[in-house]
């Protein structure tokens, strides 16, 4: 279910337009940490396309930078200097993980409600890299922090 | 006499009156058809418009759905949609609304009778089966398709839709019977009006043909009596000519051709006044001095009446002028004669005055014309009858019956009335009363003295007949003029290419050849512009075409002094 999320959050987003020249021409999501998804994930995006791009899944070694990612999921990790999104301030790049047990400071976070994936939304951390989410995501967010 | 040309017997014009008749209401019925498709074209516009209208709104409806619903199917947010679509359920036309995931499932929906939602994603163009409209929409987010909605909503049904255009039909339907009605109505009277019309027309010839014929029964009394007097004046003039050649003695010569030109001045008259009287001439009303014209009838009354019986005329002067037809007062007098003398057959008196009536509270200024007889007057019962045209009490061959009938009709023609009062053995007076006329009468020419030739003037006489060429080239000779003789209009022409030292053309208008009198002052006109001409004729007809031309005209016969003032006033135009 939040492998299919992935994908699904992204029509609500809107990159800034270098976002989307610099990288090549690919819609790129990124799989940082514990990987839950594992197969599932590349059979649900495989051959779709988002923003005009095929959508290709990189899983990223703890060294790799994630600056040329659309959307970066971060799972757990036992590694003590574990901090995926730090190098991304200011970056293009959608991040999201489990609040429970995932890594804190990104955008979308996964919260389980009533047997259900539900999220909860960091706006302000959305704007302060350029990246505007839909009224419409937001409002199905069980939680939205604006600032 | 006239005959009087049916105007609607030939059959181009029937079938030009049955076009003219079909027309108006066949025109009138296609207008009203025009106005009753005219009337469905719109109804079916609107009809049109009106489901364009439901289409669009419907869809729009199933886009907002769309649009707004985006985020819950993508994240399977079974309440926020469910939330959406039951804020449509407020509306009672939609009948049906359902969500559908990407993949085709149905997400959510809802459904009330004859509404049904499909279990998989319909998606297609709008479509209406029977009174239900069912659009789809597809659910998108930037150019990321999510899913569909389904919307189905009724549309009201055909006899609702009847009834909201039943107003504006029964206008529609009223406004065409109406335009029926109307142009039926006026294609009737239509009708109507061109019966009236040829009827008048009709009634206006017959008039006329009547009027004619009433002429020409006087006329026809008239002719006897003049061909007699005719006689007697030849017969005067004859034989007083035979007296002349025995005698040498002029007094008794002076009296012999005073004799001869009394005789020959009244059948001069005579002439003349049968001529203007059988002239066929449009009713034309002029103002007639009464004293004047009844006073100028005196021969012809003398003449037509017989021996036995004498006029005395009392006619004042000073009478008031009325305006009439001359013509036709003139046969009025002679008819009331002629039926005076009948009534007198031993002879008698017939008595013609004339007085002003003045004014009174029922009648204007009038005057009065009366005829009066000593005869066997007239049977009370009988009086109200004279004046019936065809009713007489002559023998068949003696009269028509028309006479007092055209009497009663010039009557009433001029404004005026006839009165009859008469007694039994005693006799009749026949009155008849014209309205006074304010303008005053045309003022004829008296005779005046012959005028001698003033210069010595050479006139051209063309003229067929040896005794009247003889007779004026006397009397030109006797003013003072020279003249020579042409025989022929021909003759004439070539003695003027001879030379034209000639003052003045005087030529008769009918001769033998092929130049008439007319032609010839045709050919002067054109030829030698400076020499006047002048045609003489005793023939009506002809005058009247002359006259026509601007030709100055002599009427035969003519006296010496007429001819002599006739001339100056020729030779004065051609020299001003």
């Amino acid at each position: 279910m939040k492998a299919s999320f992935l994908l699904k959050f992204a029509p609500f987003v809107e990159w800034p337009p270098s976002a989307l020249a610099a990288s090549d021409k690919t819609f790129l999501i990124c799989v940082t940490g514990e990987d839950p998804f594992g197969r599932m994930l590349d059979d649900i995006l495989r051959g779709q396309r988002m923003a005009g791009r095929p959508v290709r899944v990189r899983r990223l070694a703890a060294t790799d930078a994630a600056a040329g990612c659309h959307i970066l999921f971060a799972g757990r990790s036992t590694a003590p200097d574990y901090a995926p999104f730090a190098p991304l301030t200011g970056q293009p790049v959608l991040t999201v993980s489990d609040r429970n047990g995932g890594p804190a400071g990104s955008m979308i976070q996964f919260v389980m409600q009533a047997g259900r994936v539900r999220f909860q939304i960091d706006d302000g951390a959305a704007r302060s890299c350029r990246l505007k989410i839909s009224s419409k995501l937001l409002a199905l967010a069980i939680a939205v922090d604006r600032k | 006499m006239t005959d009087i040309p049916d105007r609607l017997s030939s059959p181009a014009n029937r079938a030009r009156a049955v076009v003219a008749n079909v027309a108006t209401p066949l025109t009138a019925v296609l207008i009203a058809l025009l106005l009753l498709a005219a009337g469905l074209a719109s109804a079916f516009q609107l009809e049109r418009v009106g489901q364009i209208e439901k289409v669009r709104q419907i869809t729009v409806q199933a886009r907002t759905l769309a649009s707004g619903i985006a985020a819950p199917i993508a994240f399977d947010d079974d309440v926020a949609l469910q939330e959406y679509l039951n804020a449509l359920r407020a509306d009672p036309q939609i009948i049906a609304a359902a969500a559908y995931h990407e993949d085709g499932s149905l997400a959510t929906g809802f459904a009330r009778p004859p509404g049904r939602i499909p279990n998989r994603a319909p998606l297609a163009n709008p479509q209406i089966t029977g009174n239900t409209l069912s659009v789809t929409a597809a659910v998108m987010q930037g150019d990321t398709r999510l899913g569909s909605v389904y919307l189905q909503s009724t549309i009201d049904s055909l006899s609702r839709r009847v009834t909201r255009y039943l107003g504006i039909a029964v206008i529609v339907v009223l406004a065409a019977l109406l335009i029926i009605v109307l142009a039926i109505s006026y294609s009737s009277l239509r009708k109507a009006h061109q019966e009236l019309q040829a009827e008048i027309a009709n009634r206006q010839q017959a008039q006329e043909a009547l009027r004619q014929s009433q002429k020409m029964e006087a006329m026809g009394q008239l002719t006897g009596g003049v061909a007699h007097d005719f006689n007697n004046l030849l017969m005067v003039a004859s034989g007083g000519l035979d007296l002349m050649e025995r005698t040498t003695d002029p007094a008794k010569l002076a009296k012999l051709k005073a004799a001869i030109r009394q005789a020959v001045d009244r059948g001069a008259k005579l002439t003349q006044q049968l001529l203007a009287f059988s002239r066929r001439t449009p009713l034309k009303p002029e103002v007639v001095d009464l004293r004047e014209r009844v006073r100028g009838m005196d021969a012809l009354l003398e003449r037509s009446l017989g021996e036995s019986i004498s006029i005395a005329m009392h006619l004042p002067a000073g009478l008031w002028p009325v305006e009439v037809d001359a013509s036709e007062l003139e046969v009025a007098i002679l008819n009331i004669a002629l039926n005076a003398r009948d009534a007198m057959p031993k002879g008698g008196v017939i008595v013609i005055e004339a007085t002003n009536l003045t004014a009174t509270a029922d009648a204007p200024d009038r005057v009065r014309l009366a005829i009066t007889d000593s005869g066997t007057g007239i049977a009370p019962d009988l009086v109200a009858k004279i004046f019936e045209p065809f009713y007489t009490t002559k023998a068949v061959g003696q009269g028509t019956g028309l006479g007092l009938s055209q009497v009663y009709g010039f009557a009433r023609a001029s404004g005026g009335e006839v009165l009859v009062d008469s007694q039994l053995g005693k006799g009749t007076t026949i009155s008849i009363l014209l309205p006074r006329s304010m303008l005053s009468p045309q003022q004829k020419d008296g005779g005046s003295p012959a005028v001698s030739a003033s210069g010595k003037h050479r006139i051209l006489l063309v003229e067929d007949d040896d005794s009247v060429a003889a007779t004026v080239s006397g009397m030109l000779e006797e003013l003072g003029y020279e003249s020579e003789r042409a025989d022929s209009g021909a003759a004439a022409l070539q003695r003027l290419e001879r030379g034209s030292d000639f003052s003045l053309v005087l030529s008769d208008m009918i001769m033998p050849g092929e130049v008439s009198g007319l032609d010839l002052a045709r050919r002067i006109g054109e030829q030698w512009p400076s020499l006047p001409t002048m045609l003489m004729t005793g023939y009506s007809a002809a005058a009247a075409s002359a006259a026509k031309e601007g030709v100055r005209l002599l009427s035969k016969p003519f006296s010496i002094e007429d001819l002599s003032i006739q001339i100056v006033a020729a030779l004065d135009k051609s020299r001003a």
